[in-house]
Parts: structure tokens; C-alpha cells; sequence
């Protein structure tokens, strides 16, 4: 763990003019630059409410900030684990050439995905009041859920680096597995209210990402304390897989090479 | 003070291969892990500023050892450890993020290098200058050619001058004026006193020019450490040993490879010169065998066998195209004991036959050195023993080949000695004109036996070559020319000749045979061509000042008296065989000699031999 905060500190530079680097090359391979970042996130907002409000014509208050919490906070994590299992396999130039620690990438991608994230939270900001929705002190309570989903997020990318690198298909049924916590965190419908009891409760306890969002949305919509007993317990799994994902990359990494 | 230190260094691949989860899920065994240790327990110090070759066949851990004294691998076992700032890994094709500009790639690899971003923006300017970019340097990479990818790689390593460099083979990228262009960079990297170097090459010339010590790894083994030229060499000699090792399966794979091939004949000469049988025969073949395949062996790289047919293939010994022609050939004719050489199997079919080039010869086989050595191993695979006399019939019988067949059908070589006038006088013309000897001139040929080094303790002289031509002189009213023949490794006989008017060299002329057409006499001592030299009826002279001695060690079939030759033993006794010399005596004592021996020779050889070989094809 020593090696872990002495390379962010080495590293420190390297993971910032990476992630910068990365975000501008991003940006200017499409037209309409930056935008896409508000874009991208706005559009589906649109699809899933089309989908929920129409097509199901099931809703909840303030339902296209519901959906967008949802979805960016839901993206943030997927694209970031996705990307995980992959990772070694798409720096293979970089990494046979020169040492770098593995969980750097990581940080990177998490540092992009951030910066995207907070792009569109700052859209929320912007739309709360448009929506007129009430502004509370528990608005606050979005710092802890945001360092909970970072530190969940790194541990759980730490593990499928690492798994992506001896599963040639991981990434397959990564995205299946995705897929399926996609429908189960309730990023376009309320589980509590969709789904009936007591799986409801069952998925708002066990899937730490459905009760993240939850936190995300009782903060910013609802004026709801969040459950910081819950929130506490996801924060040490987080940091209990980060740590094992941090050991096992660095008992590991220098074999990564070999094998790829 | 050491820049890097090696300390019993183990790296193994862990083939725990990247698997499909089918695999993992459906075998009940663990995912079998086969263990391949690429270095295996190595130690070495470099001192700051040396410059150190590693040398090593494909797979020895050359470029695993790199790598892992660069980081990228971790150690099994053992440690590395590097003194000193940052160090750089050069090699083929370095990593770059292929979206991302020129610009940002060379601020990324910097800092993965260990350098500041200060320290990069500083150089910045010198290395897009350097990799001759210009405006690309704002694109993705990935638009970049392959020749520019290169190039930016290379700048950004040598501009940014690490303390320690690893160097694996690259040095030279991009066009003809890069390449230039970054060599000498290059070297001057390489040269910085402070600088420590590691280069891995297989161009033993960059080693040479650029190392100041060499390491030699073989299956992830040191096997040698130490100065440039003296490992090289060491290299050098081990590589070639492996060749041959690499040789001899090929060897094996060819003899079940390979089908004998009916119409193929195989030549496999001892010399390039002094092969006539084998060339005589050749040239025969090629003109009145239009349907064989003739392939001619050569014993070493450009070898000139003066015979210009583009029929006839040439294969270099221990080659793969000469392991299929000595397999696949139906008939292998050998003049010497050469199908030895390689401890070569002999395919069902395939016919061997030996020309002996003694023949009448005086000199006993048995006591041939290398015929001591390899004969009775070339009896087992001979066939046919070539003969033009019952005296060599004798031979044979006598000597290794008691149990192959003797075909008495004379010797190619001595074709040429029954041919018509005109067919000779061409050749005598031919080899004047060559050394340039005016036709009134008297040629003697003097070609002396070769001895091999037990026989050389003895001081071998020649004969007093102006004496020699004054007799002659005296003797026949001509003017004289000496011709003078002695083996390639025989130097002390040179002495003089080429220099002093009148002797010529003729050790470089291919044929032997043609000589003997040309000359007017020969001289020898125990040489066996001269008995060849009687079919042409010319005198021949014997000058042997060692005789005793030769005849104990070597050994004689007959006594050299029972020869048609008059015998000197020094210059006196020459003089006096010269002046007494009778021509009707001399015919006499050839006939009886030769009929004594029971000899055959008609100048029909060749035609025989390839009726044999017809029917052998059948």
C-alpha cells in the first residue's frame, strides 16, 4: 500500500497530462466538441423519459433530473469498469515498453470519467432551478456518496483489470453483467415503487450502486437524509476490494506483459 | 561506481495463458501452468559509462533481461537495481497512445520516463526538430506513416538523455538520411562518459564498433563476460558449432525426406584441384547425357571447378540443398573417401562408386593418413571401386575395399592422354599461350609429392633448377622452360619459383592432366602422376634425395627401380639419367611396366563408366 501512495504521488503529473491529453483527443475527433459531453447525457435523458413516461406512463417528480442523476452517476461506473477489463490489452505498446503502474490507468480512466461526470452534475445545478425544485442542506450529502462510488468504482476496476487480463472474454459478459445492474440499480424507474416487496429492499441494500443512486437523487431532489449507515458499510467494502485490488495488481503486473 | 547491479537474476513466463472463460468453467483441472524461465540466474555489475554489448541466438533472454533491468518485468528471483536517475528502454516500435498527438505522446513518455514536465517543455523544441515532424507533431499518431512513428520514438529517447540506456536493436530508423542522421547521434549518446549503455545486436559489427564489454547469454545463462573481441569470439565459435549440430538433423530429416531420383548424379570432388577424374567425367556427361541431373559438390564458397554448363547444379557441402542431392541421388561418384565426411546413410538404391587416384602408383594407401582414417568406414558404403589395372585391382583388394565390386574400365582422367593429335595439340597450345612459353621452348614439369606434416621433418629440396635446365638443354638443344607444381600448403617449394627466369609457377592451374600435355618431360618423386604421364610416351625423370626415408615411412608397393624412370638421388645422378637418356630403352621398359601391371587403359573411360551408369539407372 506504501508503493500505492508513493506512485500517486510519482505519477501524480503523468495521470493529469493523461487525463487531459485523453479528454482533448476526444474531443477533437468529433464535431461538435465538448458539447457532446452535455449532449450525450441530455439525449438520453430524453429516451429513457420518452420510454418511462410514455411508453409506461409511469413517473416521478422531477422525472428528467431523476433519469439523468440516474444515468450519470449509473455511466460513471460502468464505463469505468468496462475500460477496466480491457485496459491492459489496449496500453499493450505503452506497457511492453516501459514500467508504469497498472492501477495509474485506472486512475486516468476514473480522472476522465470524472471530469465527464462533473460536467453533467454541474448541468443538474444549472436545471435545479429551472425544475424548481427545493434546495436543502442535504444537498451536501453528495461529497460522501461521491467519494463512496470513487472508491467502490477503483475497487471493483482493480479486480477486472486484473481478471481481463487471464479472461480473454471477460469483457463479453462483462457487458451482459452490466447490463443487468443496470436494470437493477432503477436508473429510469423507482425500484421501491416497481419492483415488489421485499426484492425491492433486497436490491436497495445488496446492490450498493441502486442505493448510490438513490443517495444521489434524496440529496439533490428529495431533501432525504440518506441511510449514512449503509453508506458507511458500502465505503469499507469499497476500500476492502480497492485494497485487494491494489495488492493483487502489484503482485501481478509485472507478469501482465508475459501473458498478453 | 556500478550503475546497475544483477544478482542471480531468475525470470520465468508463467504460461498461465490468458484463457476463455469456456476453459476455466468446463475444465475440472487447473489451468495447466507450464513454466518457461527465460533467465536463468544471472549476475553481472555494469559500472557507470561502459558500454555493454549483450550478444545471444533468438530466445537466449537478451531482450527479457532488458526489459526486466527497465522494469517492465518483474524478477522470479534475484534483484536488479539501478543506480542513478532515469533510465530508457529503446526498442522496435516504441509504445505510444495512438489517439493522442505527437505533442502529447512525447509529454507522456517523458514523464514516464521520470523527467519533469519542466524538464520536457525544455526540450521539446530540439525533439520535434529532430524527428524532422514539423507540423505533425499536432496530429494523432495514428496518422503518423510508420517511418515518422519511428522516427518521433527515436528523438524522444535520444533527446531526452536518460542516465541508462537500453538499446534493444535500433539503431538505425527511418530513411537513408535519418538513419545517418541517428547514428551518429547515436554514438554520441552512447560515447557520453557518463552514460551507461546496454545494446542488444546481432550485427556483430555495431557490437564491435560501439561495446567496450560484451555479455553472451545462451538459454538465459551467462555464457561469457569480457572483453569485446575475445566473447565475440567465443560467440562466434560456439554459433558454428551449432550449425553443424543444426546440420546434422537436418541431415536425418532429408534421408526420410528425400526419394532416390533415378537420372541424378552426384560428383563429390576431394579438391577443387586436383579432380580430374571427376571433371573429365562431368564433361563427358553434360554432353553425351542429356537427360542426367549432375550435381557437383563444392567443398567451400565460390569455389572455381572450371566447367561452364548451367546443367550442372552446384551444392556447397553441409547445406540443406546438398543433404537433398546426396540423398536423392541415384549414383555418387567419389574420389576420395568424401561420403565419409558426413557420416552420410546410404538410401536403398543408391550406387557408390570410388576412383582411386593412385592407380599405378607407387606410394602405399595403407599408409595414407586420411585413407587410414576413413577407408574401411568408405568400404562399407562403396559399391564400385573404379580400376585400370590388375594392379590396382590389387589395390583395392589389397588395401579397405576388399568386398566392393572392381570395375576395370580405366580412369576418366586419362581420356584425354589417348585423344586424337589435334585434341592434344589444341591443350598444349592452350597452356603456352597461357604462360606465355614460346614454342621452340623445352617444358619441364616438376611436381613433387605433397607431405603431409609427419613426413615433413625431413628438409625436402628442390632440384637445382638452373643445372636442371642446363642439362636439358644440353641434353634436347632447346631452350627450357620449368614448370613447377607443388601443393598449395608445401611453401617451402615455392622458393624462387616465379622470381628466377625460366621457372614458373603452375600451382594455380587447374588440371594437371593438360599440364602433362603440354610439357615435354616430367619430373617427380613419388608422385603418382606420372605414372599417368606413360601413356604419353614423354620422358619422365625420377629425383627423389629422400628416398630411405620416404620408402620407410611411407611405404611402396614395389621397389621404385621396377619403374621405366631412371632414379637421381641427388644432382649428379640426375645429370648423368638426363644425358643417358634413350628413348627406343625408355618405350621398352614402359611397355613391359605396364604390362606387368596388367593395365587396360585405352581412353575409353568415360564412355564405359556412363554405360554403367545407364544400366545402373535402369
Amino acid at each position: 500500500m506504501k508503493k500505492f501512495f508513493n506512485d500517486l504521488k510519482h505519477y501524480k503529473s503523468y495521470i493529469l497530462y493523461a487525463t487531459k491529453a485523453n479528454l482533448k483527443a476526444e474531443v477533437a475527433s468529433s464535431y461538435l466538441n465538448w458539447l457532446w459531453w452535455i449532449l450525450d447525457p441530455l439525449l438520453f435523458m430524453l429516451v429513457y423519459s420518452f420510454v418511462a413516461l410514455v411508453v409506461f406512463g409511469k413517473g416521478e417528480p422531477f422525472f428528467p433530473l431523476y433519469v439523468f442523476i440516474g444515468l450519470n452517476t449509473w455511466n460513471f461506473f460502468s464505463k469505468t469498469v468496462n475500460k477496466s477489463v480491457r485496459m491492459i490489452r489496449s496500453y499493450k505498446g505503452i506497457i511492453s515498453k516501459v514500467y508504469i503502474p497498472k492501477y495509474v490507468l485506472i486512475l486516468i480512466t476514473i480522472m476522465e470519467n470524472l471530469f465527464k461526470m462533473t460536467v453533467a452534475y454541474s448541468l443538474i445545478l444549472i436545471m435545479i432551478p429551472i425544475y424548481r425544485v427545493p434546495i436543502s442542506w442535504y444537498l451536501f450529502n453528495i461529497i460522501p456518496l461521491f467519494i463512496t462510488l470513487i472508491v467502490f468504482t477503483f475497487g471493483c476496476s482493480c479486480l477486472m483489470l486484473h481478471a481481463g487480463v487471464y479472461l480473454s472474454d471477460l469483457s463479453n459478459i462483462i457487458k451482459v453483467v452490466l447490463k443487468l445492474a443496470f436494470y437493477m440499480s432503477g436508473i429510469f424507474f423507482n425500484i421501491k415503487r416497481n419492483v415488489p416487496k421485499p426484492y425491492s429492499t433486497y436490491l436497495l441494500r445488496i446492490n450498493p450502486m441502486a442505493f448510490l443512486i438513490n443517495g444521489f437523487r434524496d440529496s439533490l431532489l428529495y431533501s432525504h437524509m440518506i441511510e449514512y449507515g449503509i453508506l458507511f458499510i458500502i465505503f469499507v467494502i469499497g476500500c476492502i476490494i480497492s485494497v485487494i485490488g491494489i495488492r493483487t495488481i502489484i503482485n501481478h503486473e509485472n507478469n501482465y506483459v508475459k501473458v498478453i | 561506481m556500478n550503475a546497475i547491479e544483477v544478482r542471480d537474476l531468475h525470470i520465468s513466463y508463467k504460461t498461465v495463458k490468458a484463457q476463455a472463460i469456456k476453459k476455466t468453467f468446463f475444465s475440472l483441472k487447473k489451468s495447466s501452468t507450464e513454466k518457461y524461465e527465460a533467465v536463468k540466474g544471472v549476475s553481472f555489475d555494469v559500472k557507470k559509462g561502459e558500454i555493454i554489448g549483450l550478444i545471444g541466438k533468438n530466445g537466449s533472454g537478451k531482450s527479457t533481461l532488458l526489459r526486466s533491468i527497465a522494469g517492465i518485468f518483474s524478477p522470479d528471483s534475484g534483484s536488479i537495481e539501478t543506480k542513478g536517475g532515469n533510465v530508457s528502454l529503446l526498442s522496435i516500435g516504441v509504445g505510444f497512445q495512438n489517439e493522442l498527438t505527437g505533442k502529447d505522446n512525447i509529454f507522456l513518455s517523458g514523464l514516464l520516463m521520470g523527467f519533469s514536465k519542466e524538464q520536457i517543455e525544455e526540450k521539446y523544441d530540439e525533439i520535434v526538430r529532430f524527428s524532422e515532424l514539423g507540423n505533425f507533431i499536432n496530429a494523432p499518431v495514428k496518422t503518423y506513416s510508420s517511418g515518422m512513428h519511428s522516427k518521433l520514438a527515436f528523438s524522444i529517447t535520444a533527446v531526452l538523455e536518460a542516465e541508462i540506456m537500453l538499446i534493444d536493436e535500433v539503431l538505425s530508423v527511418g530513411d537513408r538520411k535519418f538513419k545517418k542522421k541517428s547514428y551518429a547521434k547515436m554514438q554520441e549518446l552512447i560515447f557520453h562518459e557518463d552514460r551507461t549503455v546496454m545494446i542488444v545486436s546481432h550485427s556483430s559489427e555495431t557490437i564491435k564498433k560501439l561495446c567496450t564489454r560484451v555479455i553472451w547469454l545462451n538459454d538465459g545463462v551467462i555464457m561469457a563476460d569480457g572483453e569485446t573481441a575475445e566473447t565475440l569470439k567465443k560467440y562466434h565459435e560456439y554459433m558454428d558449432n551449432q550449425e553443424a549440430i543444426m546440420a546434422k538433423s537436418d541431415k536425418d530429416y532429408w534421408y526420410h525426406k528425400v526419394k532416390v531420383k533415378n537420372n541424378q548424379i552426384l560428383l563429390y570432388p576431394t579438391y577443387a584441384r586436383y579432380c580430374d577424374d571427376l571433371r573429365y567425367l562431368c564433361r563427358y556427361m553434360l554432353e553425351h547425357c542429356p537427360e542426367w541431373e549432375i550435381i557437383w559438390v563444392m567443398r567451400r564458397k565460390n569455389q572455381k571447378i572450371d566447367i561452364v554448363s548451367d546443367r550442372l547444379r552446384l551444392v556447397l557441402e553441409k547445406t540443406p540443398e546438398y543433404y537433398r542431392a546426396i540423398y536423392s541421388s541415384k549414383i555418387i561418384v567419389d574420389d576420395g573417401v568424401n561420403i565419409t565426411r558426413e557420416d552420410i546413410k546410404k538410401q536403398t538404391g543408391q550406387k557408390i562408386y570410388k576412383i582411386l587416384k593412385g592407380s599405378l602408383g607407387i606410394k602405399d594407401i595403407r599408409k595414407h593418413a586420411v585413407a587410414v582414417r576413413k577407408g574401411v568406414r568408405s568400404a562399407k558404403l562403396v559399391d564400385y571401386c573404379i580400376s585400370n589395372s590388375t594392379f590396382e585391382t590389387e589395390v583395392y583388394r589389397g588395401s579397405f575395399w576388399k568386398n566392393s565390386e572392381i570395375l576395370e574400365c580405366g580412369h576418366p582422367r586419362n581420356d584425354i592422354l589417348f585423344a586424337e593429335e589435334q585434341v592434344k595439340q589444341r591443350i598444349r597450345d592452350k597452356v603456352r599461350k597461357f604462360y606465355e612459353i614460346p614454342e621452340e621452348n623445352l617444358i619441364v614439369l616438376y611436381a613433387p609429392t605433397y607431405r603431409e606434416k609427419s613426413m615433413l621433418e625431413e628438409q625436402v629440396k628442390n632440384p637445382d633448377f638452373d643445372k636442371l635446365r642446363e642439362m636439358f638443354s644440353k641434353r634436347f638443344g632447346r631452350n627450357v622452360s620449368i614448370f613447377l607444381r607443388a601443393h598449395r600448403k608445401d611453401k617451402r617449394r615455392w622458393v624462387g619459383a616465379g622470381k628466377t627466369e625460366g621457372i614458373i609457377n603452375v600451382g594455380a592451374y587447374p588440371e594437371i592432366t593438360e599440364l602433362m600435355l603440354a610439357c615435354d618431360v616430367g619430373i617427380t618423386d613419388y608422385s603418382s602422376w606420372i605414372y599417368d604421364f606413360l601413356f604419353l610416351g614423354k620422358p619422365g625423370f625420377i629425383y627423389a634425395p629422400d628416398m630411405e626415408i620416404y620408402q620407410k615411412k611411407r611405404g611402396f608397393y614395389y621397389p621404385l627401380r621396377e619403374t621405366p624412370f631412371s632414379v637421381a638421388k641427388d644432382m649428379e645422378d640426375m645429370e648423368k639419367s638426363i644425358i643417358e637418356f634413350n628413348e627406343d630403352d625408355y618405350k621398352k621398359k614402359t611397355e613391359e611396366f605396364l604390362d606387368k601391371k596388367g593395365c587396360i587403359e585405352a581412353g575409353t573411360a568415360c564412355k564405359s563408366l556412363v554405360e554403367i551408369f545407364r544400366n545402373e539407372m535402369k
